[in-house]
């Protein structure tokens, strides 16, 4: 069983429902969440403000994409998973990033942000 | 996503066009380019012996036949397109200039002779005006004949003068001369017979011979009153008498009384000749010789002349006759001796001309070579009239001779011209004949014999509209008549009379002399190729027309590139001014797809393929970006080199656009779905939030994946169709089955998207039971899914049979209760599938069998 105690993780869904899904999915995986953000505004704040360890985005919040937010986790060397329901999210020329098809389930993701985790360890190396 | 299958076809049938119009063309060309084909005009220009000159409006020669070049000495290429004034500033001033620009100003033909003095040479010219503005020149060097005139003038001259010598001659002539008017006064009276009259001259002339000769006017009066009366002359009357001169001596004369006569006809006097019978008769002979010389010189035109004796067979030659036979006077005076210089061929003829003079037909002409002693030969006409004495016997002959070397050379050069001309008309390809005045054949070439199936035995001589009633009153006669009439030239094409099937195009012009040359070629092929070349045309027209296709053709080793004007059309730019290299046309692909393009094209080049479809995007100069879509084939050379890249080009921009579209809709709707699933399954959690309903949150949790992945499979393939094998995959590895104990097996379905979806379901079911009672409950537990498929009696079926089969799982016990799984199985898949489900419990493992009957899902699409 996938551990993820003593992780902070942002999580960015506008869809409530979803957000308290996930929420809870991190939560039984033993992470801090730190969100949910159901804006991008909302989340590049979060994201500015530092001590996370790694994110779940939505592709699409409220009708603005996750570019900014991929963007500045990026440059701060956090791994991210970025959920979707297209089958190839526009993402423009930012590439290596882990993908979810949602629905998914809590194995899914957990495997996701695993992969996430350890493609940055290995960046980092 | 491909171009559409109209667009192919309309591609293909391009392709086709192309290929088709490029054989028509090298036919074309091939008929155009034919020997005799194209100097057709010439052919006719060329038959009339005169120059032609053809000037434009501006005074630039734009035409000149052989026979202009050889008169002129200068070639075409010296001529054609420069100003006549220019190159003959000598005819400036001159009547050409006069005639020249009279014609052209007013449109009306005219005719003169003149000379041109930087050579010395005369010309005659007709000029007529041409259709287009110029005027056309036909002209002929007639120096010879105007030579000729001069010489006759010379020669009238000449005749002048013998009359001044003869009117010495009768002055001091050794015989009597006198003329007396109706009265038989004096009017003129020589020396001679003054003297015999014993009475000067001058004191003769108007006195009556009553008056001064009394002692023979009773004769005289005798003799005269008669030939006053009726006109009719005494000749070699014997006069005797006494005259003042000798007195009491009777003299006899031979006198000749010949009544003079006016215009009219009247008798205003009588000329008498008298001579002494003893000394004078020798006198007289002479001087009938010499007027019949005279008379003979005068009808001949002039030159040297000769007499013959018949008595003695002496022959006298004039000076100038000796200069022909060149030859003394001692010579001259034996025709044995000048007969040797006669060319050998030519003595037998001239002998039998004069033996028919001397048998009785009085004139005598013969033409003959004279080989003079020094080797130059002549050729000469004779022409002689038999003399005789007042009884009718023969007394000899007189004649001229005349040098006709010049008349004969150019005859000969003539009829050799007109030899060489017959053999250019035989052997040239086209059909040739000429009519004369009266419409009736006088030439008939070879090609015309073969063409009309008629021999020129057959037709010459006879009128045309005999050989060929048919053409009366058709085109023919129609076009022809102004030939004949109004001396100028025309080309018409029409149908054959003589062979109704064929075409032919007919060119007649006037010949010099009347009578018209007809040159005709049958272009029945040509009129075919080029209607089918224009029909291809419209055609291709139409379809470029039809469907914005632009046609390049890039010469891949020069880079030039040319395109038609709807290609200028579709990149934006005005006809012609696209620049005809490849570099233009790369300046408008978009930088993000030239690199595919060029690398794709010299792939195709690489590997020699023939034809090669391709896409790519540009920038036209106004900014717009459109999409264009392509096909094209390439040629290359023995070695493989490849030459050029010929193609069409459509603008699509419209259809990506809309396929850009309708992508980002179908995206928008699959996110929005999976969104509300993710939804959905949000709130089974937040429901099932009890740990005792953990169990039922699992399972509909699982379905809810199973939904989505099957919906994932249709969303990849643009629900369009599914692949068994991944929705098999894709249900069990959702159960985290490792891959070592699933055995998948079978070929390649395709799955309407209903159906997909329902097997998938039906699919996560069995993996959730193997899962939680069934083999993959254990370790070494496994699953096999094997499948086939075979065609179904109806058409557009196919059957599936799809079996399931779970080993290694512990002891399987048949539920005690039918659940959502077997229901979803065995009544949901059979009524999807229209077949048969079978779910069987065994002890040692679960088998599903599915048999089923699929509409066949068409081929994906986009997966070139």
């Amino acid at each position: 069983m996938t551990d993820f105690s003593g992780r902070s993780i942002l999580l960015a869904e506008d869809e409530p429902i979803v957000a308290m899904m996930v929420e809870d999915m991190l939560l039984d995986l033993g992470a801090r969440v730190i969100g949910p953000a159901a804006s991008v505004g909302k989340a590049l704040d979060l994201a500015r403000a530092g001590g996370i360890d790694a994110a779940v985005l939505d592709v699409n919040l409220n009708g603005e994409t996750c570019h900014p937010i991929v963007d500045v986790l990026r440059a701060a060397g956090v791994p991210m998973v970025v959920a979707t329901g297209y089958d190839q999210p526009d993402l423009g020329d930012r590439t290596g990033i882990e993908l979810i098809q949602k629905p998914y389930r809590r194995e899914h993701l957990a495997a996701a942000v695993e992969r996430a985790l350890a493609a940055s360890r290995s960046a980092k190396v | 996503m491909g171009p559409e299958q109209g667009l192919v076809e309309e591609k293909g049938r391009l392709a086709e066009l192309e290929a088709r119009i490029a054989a028509l063309e090298a036919e074309n060309a091939r008929l155009r380019g034919r020997p005799g084909g194209a100097s057709d005009a010439e052919t006719i220009l060329s038959s009339i012996s005169d120059g032609v000159l053809v000037f434009d409006r501006d005074w630039r020669f734009v035409y000149l036949n052989a026979a202009a070049e050889r008169l002129l000495g200068s070639g075409r290429d010296e001529l054609l397109g420069r100003v006549q004034w220019e190159v003959y500033p000598a005819t400036l001033g001159t009547p050409v200039e006069g005639h020249y620009r009279q014609v052209m100003e007013t449109r009306r033909p005219a005719a003169f002779e003149n000379h041109y003095a930087p050579w010395d040479r005369w010309f005659e010219l007709r000029i007529d005006p041409v259709a287009d503005g110029g005027i056309i020149v036909y002209f002929r060097d007639v120096t010879e004949r105007k030579r000729t005139e001069e010489r006759l003038q010379a020669s009238e001259a000449l005749a002048r003068a013998r009359l001044d010598e003869l009117e010495a001659i009768y002055a001091s002539a050794p015989v009597g001369l006198c003329i007396l008017d109706r009265d038989l006064r004096y009017l003129r009276i020589n020396e001679r017979l003054a003297e015999t009259n014993g009475i000067p001259a001058e004191a003769h002339l108007g006195r009556t011979i009553r008056e001064l000769l009394p002692g023979i006017a009773d004769e005289a009066e005798a003799i005269a009153r008669p030939i006053l009366e009726t006109g009719l002359p005494a000749i070699d009357i014997e006069l005797t008498g006494e005259t003042p001169a000798r007195p009491g001596e009777i003299r006899t004369w031979v006198e000749s009384w010949l009544p003079i006569r006016d215009r009219d006809g009247g008798i205003t006097g009588i000329s008498v000749v008298a001579q002494e019978v003893t000394e004078a008769r020798r006198v007289q002979a002479e001087l009938r010789e010499t007027a019949e010389r005279l008379t003979v010189a005068m009808d001949a035109g002039r030159l040297g002349d000769w007499s013959w004796d018949a008595a003695s067979g002496a022959t006298r030659l004039s000076p100038r006759a000796l200069a022909l036979f060149g030859v003394d006077a001692e010579v001259g005076q034996s025709w044995d001796r000048l007969r040797d210089f006669l060319a050998p061929e030519d003595r037998a003829a001239a002998a039998e001309s004069f033996a028919r003079a001397l048998a009785g037909a009085d004139d005598y002409a013969a033409e003959f070579r004279i080989i003079r002693p020094d080797g130059t030969q002549v050729t000469v006409a004779s022409q002689g009239r038999v003399q005789r004495d007042a009884s009718g016997a023969l007394t000899g002959m007189v004649g001229v001779l005349r040098d006709v070397t010049e008349e004969r050379a150019a005859a000969a050069a003539l009829r050799a011209s007109e030899a060489k001309l017959a053999g250019v008309l035989e052997s040239v390809s086209d059909g040739f004949y000429a009519l004369d005045s009266d419409w009736r054949f006088t030439v008939f070439n070879a090609a015309a014999e073969r063409y009309f199936g008629k021999s020129r035995e057959e037709v010459l001589g006879r009128r045309v509209w005999d050989v060929y009633p048919d053409a009366r009153g058709t085109i023919f006669e129609e076009r022809y008549t102004p030939v004949m009439e109004g001396r100028r030239s025309i080309t018409f094409e029409t149908r054959s009379v003589a062979r109704p099937d064929r075409m032919v195009e007919m060119r007649a012009a006037p010949l010099r002399g009347g009578g018209i040359a007809v040159a005709f070629t049958d272009i029945t092929e040509r009129k075919q190729a080029e209607a089918a070349l224009r029909e291809s045309r419209e055609r291709l027209d139409l379809a470029v027309d039809a469907h914005g296709i632009g046609i390049f053709d890039w010469h891949v080793q020069t880079g030039r590139v040319i395109w038609s004007a709807e290609e200028e059309r579709l990149f934006g730019l005005e006809p012609g001014t696209f620049g005809g290299d490849i570099d233009h046309w790369a300046g408008f692909v978009l930088p993000e797809d030239l690199p595919r393009m060029q690398a794709h094209m010299t792939a195709a080049m690489e590997a020699r393929r023939e034809r090669l479809d391709f896409a790519f995007r540009i920038r036209r100069p106004d900014g717009a970006v459109r999409h264009i879509e392509g096909a094209a084939r390439f040629l290359y050379a023995e070695d493989g080199t490849p030459l050029r890249m010929v193609g069409t080009n459509a603008d699509v921009t419209e259809r990506a656009l809309a396929e850009e579209h309708r992508r980002l809709l179908v995206d928008e709707l699959n996110h929005r779905v999976k969104n509300t699933l993710a939804i959905v399954q949000g709130l089974a959690q937040q429901t099932f939030r009890d740990p005792a309903t953990r169990c039922e949150r699992d399972a509909f949790e699982g379905r809810l994946a199973a939904l989505a992945t099957a919906h994932n499979v249709l969303t990849r393939e643009n629900w369009h169709s599914a692949d068994l094998g991944e929705i098999v995959r894709d249900a069990l590895t959702a159960h985290g089955a490792a891959p070592h104990r699933l055995l998948l097996r079978g070929p390649p379905v395709r799955l309407e998207p209903k159906t997909a979806v329902t097997l998938a379901m039906a699919l996560h079911e069995l993996g959730t039971n193997a899962t939680k009672y069934g083999a993959l409950s254990v370790p070494g537990g496994r699953v096999s899914v094997a499948w086939s498929v075979a065609p179904d009696q109806e058409r557009g079926r196919t059957r599936l049979s799809l079996l399931w089969t779970e080993t290694g799982g512990p002891i399987v016990a048949p539920p005690a209760r039918r659940g959502f799984g077997s229901r979803m199985i065995e009544r949901a898949l059979a009524a999807e599938l229209d077949g048969a489900v079978r779910l069987d419990f065994r002890p040692e493992g679960v088998v599903c069998g599915i048999e089923a009957r699929l509409r066949e899902a068409g081929a994906p699409v986009g997966t070139e």
